[in-house]
């Protein structure tokens, strides 16, 4: 092994470590990676493609943002990552993502992205994604094989974390996860379709509406928004 | 959640991701960085052989490595004693020192040092080692210090332990499983709610109340309640 390794496995221990914020370890795994990466921010996602989607932690808004409109679009660096075992780098002007792009353009501005996948012991889990507002200068920071083995380690390690997902109450990742879920099978109750196809609604309505998957679940859900009522061949159920 | 389950977990990813060649190189960063965010003044590591003799495995200067191989040779002084216990072991002034072993803490004191706290490698019901941290000044740790210990010796711990093969195939089918049961539970839970008219908690009362009276598992029962639902209309 060479030292970097054992100095990033060092670095995370000290983020491990840290005492204080009482934050949970994944966001504690993902702040440090953003620092040794010298990013802007970041944000670790599971089962990225899959049904049990779900973002453990963003650092902050932007990164939300990003995490969100790469779900809401199906594109993004994020998304190859994920499909490609590979750790994927580009910006938002990249043609790969045309539309995650413009629309990250839009909103956020120019950043650079780093998608490395997390896959320890050759089990693709997740994706960690960590961006960049200064471009390329940044990116030399990682060596790919670097990035590989940092996401592997905390992929790892939020692996045998049993607390991510057992959040109680209204917030948290799977509070938030979990609105989105009860949204799916209210708009599966409501037209009687599939859960994928529900799936693919709540987020063209996203899309549509600029909003987050999570706004539109929450619109949903204090049942302001009933996507039967728009269907002629149903009548209003709204109570 | 607890920093020592923390590090543990990281200890864990840590053991799994690095060859037994590369453990060496992984303790002796592991306790420089050790040193220098505790801080302390000098670091070592003595791990058990099979034999059940303390080896000395990495140390930040020569003269803590002398320090280590002396306990080992005179079979006493800190290191040895939380080997031996499990427990974490303190001396701080040099009188303590010279008090809890004689010819070892003398020997210590000679070396420069003030202070030495020794935090002992727990593999589960075993002891396969400990840390050791000197400081020329007679300061014991606070409590942040103490924990930081802890933790980079959570990890050397884990990365001793390499032996240990974790099947992440298996963790993650399991993990994929309880998130899967969760996901058709909150949408079962919305199915409700809406057909039903009632909120999330009655929604959820209902799928138990029903799942209890067909005798089936809640995630069956949520299974069945969404899969009727896609075929409603």
């Amino acid at each position: 092994m060479n030292d970097d390794k054992a100095a990033v496995l060092s670095r995370l221990a000290r983020a491990v470590a840290s005492s204080g914020s009482g934050d949970p370890l994944a966001v504690r795994l993902c702040r440090a990676c953003v620092d040794i990466a010298h990013a802007a921010g970041g944000a670790i996602t599971f089962g990225y493609a899959s049904d049990d989607r779900m973002t453990v932690c963003t650092t902050g808004e932007v990164a939300a943002r990003l995490e969100d409109l790469a779900e809401v679009l199906g594109e993004g660096p994020g998304w190859d990552a994920y499909r490609s075992g590979q750790v994927v780098s580009g910006d938002v002007q990249d043609e790969r993502w045309p539309v995650f792009g413009a629309s990250a353009r839009r909103e956020i501005g120019m950043v650079y992205l780093d998608a490395l996948p997390m896959r320890p012991g050759g089990q693709l889990m997740g994706v960690l994604t960590l961006h960049r507002r200064s471009g390329r200068s940044g990116a030399g920071a990682f060596d790919v094989e670097m990035a590989q083995f940092v996401a592997d380690a905390v992929g790892a390690a939020l692996l045998r974390e049993p607390g991510w997902g057992d959040d109680k109450g209204p917030v948290g990742p799977w509070a938030a996860r979990s609105r989105v879920h009860q949204a799916t099978g209210m708009v599966v109750a409501q037209l009687g379709i599939g859960v994928e196809d529900a799936m693919a609604l709540l987020r063209a309505h996203a899309f549509a509406h600029a909003a987050s998957l999570d706004d539109i679940a929450a619109q949903i859900l204090s049942r302001r928004l009933n996507f039967s009522i728009t269907d002629t061949t149903t009548r209003n159920e709204e109570p | 959640m607890s920093a020592r389950t923390a590090a543990q977990a990281l200890g864990d990813a840590t053991s799994a991701l690095v060859a037994e060649h590369d453990t060496i190189d992984v303790l002796a960063r592991l306790m420089r960085d050790c040193q220098e965010v505790v801080p302390a003044d000098a670091v070592g590591l003595v791990v058990a052989t099979a034999g059940g003799e303390l080896e000395l495995l990495a140390s930040t200067s020569h003269q803590t490595a002398e320090l280590e191989i002396f306990q080992v040779a005179q079979d006493d002084g800190p290191c040895v004693e939380s080997f031996q216990t499990g427990a974490l072991v303190t001396a701080c002034g040099n009188e303590a020192m010279v008090r809890r072993w004689p010819t070892v803490g003398s020997a210590i004191a000679v070396a420069g040092f003030d202070m030495v706290h020794s935090q002992p490698l727990l593999w589960r019901e075993h002891v396969l080692g400990a840390v050791n941290l000197f400081r020329r000044q007679p300061s014991a740790l606070d409590e942040q210090g103490a924990r930081l210990t802890r933790a980079f010796a959570d990890i050397a711990t884990l990365a001793v332990a390499t032996a240990q093969e974790i099947d992440f195939e298996q963790i993650q089918a399991q993990v994929r499983r309880a998130l899967q049961g969760r996901v058709v539970l909150e949408r079962a839970k919305g199915v409700l709610a809406y057909a039903e008219k009632v909120d999330m908690a009655a929604a959820y009362d209902m799928i138990v109340r029903r799942a209890a009276e067909q005798g089936i598992s809640l995630s069956a029962m949520a299974t069945s309640i969404v899969a009727d639902a896609e075929r409603t209309r």
